[in-house]
């Protein structure tokens, strides 16, 4: 049993957190070696690892999609989708998927003469399960080691945390101030009816005694 | 358009669940706290009476008003996103 309670609970921490580090904006510095546009046949359960339709697009099935190719600094590679978010999950609003192209575009560089630009993305990258990361924004930074604070994961963690916070006080309020009055009126009542029946028994057992 | 009707529809409903709950909250609050009080000052007079007193000051002052920043900070924070995603 106790087995089974530690299994729940770690895959209910690995369910949020996955969650949480698929949807939070992340940061990577790459190098932008070229852009491509694709025909895409999305299909099956991957589908919530795409953006829905309804943002220019009416067939969610099949659709070009934008790519982008990146070298990291240590030489590996990464290719991110480019895909407006629009009005759906998750909530980064983002239009401006041709503009975004374009700087992608515009920051193309070669191995000898590397121009490295920090690409935000949220999502994951996996080959087995063909689903990319979608690219927010590019932005230059001054080289591979650039440093980057992800002040939006610190604001929206500690505002999420402050929100369970409040949820949890409010629920300790309810609980104090509401359902343990009313518990203690049931006992009241219940401990009345306890006294009563119990003088009845008194009462028939008297009765008997006679 | 409806992708965005339905943020708005979802946004709010969200927002006014939150704006209820924190109205029940602080209102729970304070009048815990003028419990407190009138303890405090001797329990002088009838307690329901001092306690419906003071929720009616609470009412009529402008702290419930603050509250109706559930509302105005995530417009803002949406706006904020909203501009840096596109236009930054």
């Amino acid at each position: 049993m106790r087995y089974v309670k530690w299994t729940l609970i770690a895959l209910i921490v690995l369910f949020i957190g996955g969650f949480f580090h698929y949807t939070l904006p992340q940061h990577d510095i790459v190098r932008i070696v070229n852009t491509y546009e694709e025909r895409q046949d999305i299909d099956g359960w991957t589908t919530l690892f795409w953006q829905e339709a309804g943002n220019g697009t009416v067939n969610q099935q099949s659709r070009d999609v934008q790519f982008i190719q990146a070298v990291r600094p240590n030489g590996k590679s990464i290719v991110y989708r480019n895909e407006d978010t629009g009005w759906g999950w998750p909530p980064y609003f983002k239009f401006d998927t041709a503009n975004l192209y374009t700087e992608a575009n515009d920051a193309i560089s070669t191995k000898d003469n590397p121009e490295w630009v920090s690409v935000t993305h949220y999502g994951w990258r996996s080959e087995i399960l063909s689903i990319f990361p979608n690219a927010i924004a590019i932005k230059p930074v001054s080289g591979p080691d650039a440093r980057i604070i992800p002040w939006v994961n610190i604001i929206i963690l500690t505002l999420l945390a402050v929100l369970i916070l409040t949820l949890y006080r409010m629920w300790q309020q309810f609980r104090e101030r509401t359902i343990e009055p009313l518990v203690e009126d049931v006992e009241d009542v219940l401990e009345l009816a306890d006294e009563k029946k119990d003088s009845a028994v008194d009462k028939v057992k008297r009765w008997f005694k006679r | 358009m409806l992708g965005f009707l339905r943020f708005l529809v979802i946004g709010f409903v969200l927002m006014t669940v939150l704006y209820g709950l924190l109205t029940v909250y602080v209102r729970s609050l304070t009048r815990e706290r003028l419990e407190e009080e009138w303890e405090k000052e001797g329990s002088i007079g009838e307690r329901d009476a001092y306690v419906e007193e003071g929720i009616k000051d609470y009412e009529r002052s402008f702290r419930p008003k603050l509250l109706l920043l559930v509302y105005i900070l995530p417009l803002i924070a949406f706006c904020a996103i909203f501009y840096v995603t596109n236009f930054m």
